[in-house]
């Protein structure tokens, strides 16, 4: 059997080693198990009969890896999201938004706020929303005058609150991988995510209010305060119910997170259907939607179901385990070692690779330090999406880079995205200064 | 070869279309579930394995669509750095790979479905499932992958733009 730290560099090096080959992620993660399989799984004999019963204990363990109801969610929030979008709820939604919040300066940032986080809460894929809000909203935000800090930060500061306020595709991903309370998880999610939405809140008034000219207030026909509630009656509360619904059926135990989840399918299917915005192509293209982000997700775990038993069966779990903890840093120190890990991971891996990466081996590690696994989780979630949005080679910045208009600089990008980057960091140590506020809301799950 | 990926991308399509069918047939069964559980104190807890089940074949009949729609995540570093007139190749050498990967879980999910059906080997809950009804859809997923991936070996255009970053 080979020592520990071999077997890490060989199981990790592997994936990753063909992930930067160009490999899909799904593959690279069963082509780096197919090995780790007939090496320490295969038993003894020839090549070929180690590698049938290797690969075909991969595959055993692949069916229940896959085959969990703690998993429903995750199809049914995307499917929830893909309504929301093409059955014309979306629009409707940020458009009656952006008419309530009047002349307030910097009106189109927080819009910009509240539509990327239900957009990229809701799709599932913070570098899709990214990409989407960059390429509509900061030509429209230049073209009113405002700054390109006042456009680009927003947007990426979103991705921070779409992993924390439910309805969170990933943070179901990361609560099923690390065999969590799913309810719980998801319900931890909500205050530090609506504090750092408060945060950011205050962030753009604070920057509009040092510079006015960084978001210029232009007139617009502003209708009369009856119209504007009747507005909100119709075209916000019905869909804001929808969300709310979802997290009071989670939180007081009437349903199974992924109960809630098809009700709020539900809900918003109603909903296109009272507002007669319901067609035959809006179901077939959100199915497509949901599908296809399924698919991807769920092969990427189908893929490395083996990944975490290798490690455990190679040794290398508990041989790093023993190696970490033998250092006698404190918990905070390997807390930060750990999210430091987390932020260079982000520089040129996806959020599934990385969890599916790490959390083998932070879970247990989070468990010898006494962490609670769910305030553990939250801090992973939000230190997942900081290092999508780390300058200098932060993944989103280079999508946001992509299709920004061609005058802005990385420098801007940079600037833009480290105060909200701050706001986030400033969740985390609020966090770990008050565990409370991660868990506070779990502890009154039924 | 033409005709060859035309009815290849027809039972992809097929497949897909199965998949999303089965997607929304979740949604309902949810649903239903919960309704009769409440109203009528009686659910199935059939429905709930076959939901179970539904993520895997979900997943295996999706997966090979997914590939003629790129739309598996991969990450572009080493083929962004490559000189253009060399990326092409060596995009083709890394499908192979991952052909090769395909088709190696393939062949090893067509024994262990072999396997399964030989030994009356069943997956216990709710009801007892003979394995090989789950198992054979590894080997056909991965076999209709290889497959797909293969268009972007054999085809004008490769998997890899040459643009860094991570592409899904």
């Amino acid at each position: 059997m080979l020592e520990w730290y071999y077997a890490i560099f060989f199981l990790l090096g592997s994936v990753l080693g063909l992930m930067l080959l160009g490999m899909p992620v799904a593959i690279a993660f069963i082509g780096a198990n197919i090995a780790g399989a007939i090496y320490f799984m295969g038993g003894y004999g020839d090549l070929a009969s180690q590698a049938s019963r290797g690969i075909g204990q991969l595959l055993n363990n692949a069916l229940p890896s896959l085959t969990t109801f703690n998993l429903i969610p995750v199809p049914m929030f995307l499917l929830m999201g893909e309504l929301f979008f093409h059955g014309g709820l979306a629009t409707r939604m940020f458009g009656a938004v952006e008419v309530l919040m009047g002349r307030v300066p910097g009106r189109l940032s927080y819009v910009t706020v509240a539509g990327g986080t239900a957009f990229a809460t809701l799709s599932g894929s913070s570098m899709g929303s990214t990409a989407l809000l960059g390429s509509l909203m900061v030509p429209e935000m230049s073209a009113r005058g405002y700054k390109k800090h006042m456009s680009i930060g927003p947007i990426l500061g979103t991705g921070g609150l779409a992993m924390l306020i439910p309805p969170s595709a990933l943070a179901v991903l990361l609560g099923t991988l690390a065999q969590l309370d799913i309810g719980k998880l998801l319900i931890g999610g909500i205050m530090p995510g609506v504090i750092l939405a408060a945060m950011y809140v205050v962030l753009i008034w604070f920057q509009c209010r040092i510079d006015p000219q960084a978001a210029p207030v232009y007139d617009i026909d502003l209708p009369p305060l009856s119209h504007r509630l009747g507005m909100f009656a119709r075209d916000v509360l019905p869909m804001l119910s929808v969300i709310v619904g979802v997290i009071l059926l989670i939180m007081f135990g009437i349903a199974t997170p992924s109960e809630s989840a098809a009700f709020g399918c539900l809900g918003i299917l109603l909903l296109c259907v009272l507002y007669r915005t319901l067609s035959w192509q809006a179901i077939v293209n959100a199915t497509a939607g949901a599908l296809r982000v399924t698919v991807m997700a769920f092969l990427i775990i189908f893929g490395s179901a083996t990944f975490s038993a290798l490690l455990a069966f190679s040794g290398a779990s508990a041989g790093l385990l023993g190696w970490a903890t033998g250092f006698e840093f404190s918990a905070l120190t390997m807390l930060l070692i750990m999210f430091g890990i987390l932020l260079i991971l982000g520089m040129f891996m996806d959020q599934l690779s990385m969890m599916l990466l790490t959390v083998p081996i932070y879970f247990p590690l989070a468990a010898q330090l006494g962490f609670d696994p769910i305030w553990f989780a939250v801090i992973i979630l939000l230190a997942l999406e900081i290092s999508f949005t780390t300058p200098p080679f932060g993944l989103l910045l280079f999508v946001m880079k992509g299709v920004a208009p061609p005058d802005t600089k990385m420098t801007d990008i940079y600037l833009a995205g480290i105060p909200f980057i701050l706001c986030a960091l400033a969740v985390v140590a609020l966090m770990i200064a008050f565990p409370g506020v991660a868990l506070y809301l779990p502890s009154l799950v039924k | 070869m033409q005709r060859f990926f035309g009815w290849l991308d027809k039972l992809t399509n097929f497949l897909a279309i199965l998949a999303g069918i089965y997607l929304v047939w979740i949604f309902l069964a949810i649903i239903f579930q919960v309704v009769a559980r409440s109203v009528f104190l009686y659910g199935s807890s059939h429905i709930f394995t076959f939901i179970e089940y539904g993520l895997l074949y979900i997943t295996m009949a999706g997966a090979p669509w997914l590939v003629r729609e790129k739309g598996h995540v991969y990450i572009e570093l080493l083929t962004a750095v490559v000189p253009p007139h060399i990326r092409p190749n060596f995009s083709r050498i890394v499908v192979t790979l991952v052909i090769i990967i395909c088709a190696v879980i393939a062949w090893y999910g067509g024994e262990v479905t072999l396997r399964a059906i030989a030994r009356d080997e069943v997956d216990m809950r709710s009801l007892d499932m003979p394995r090989w009804m789950l198992m054979i859809s590894m080997p056909i997923c991965f076999g209709l992958m290889a497959l797909q991936f293969l268009r972007f070996v054999i085809g004008p255009t490769p998997l890899h733009t040459g643009e860094a970053g991570m592409h899904e």
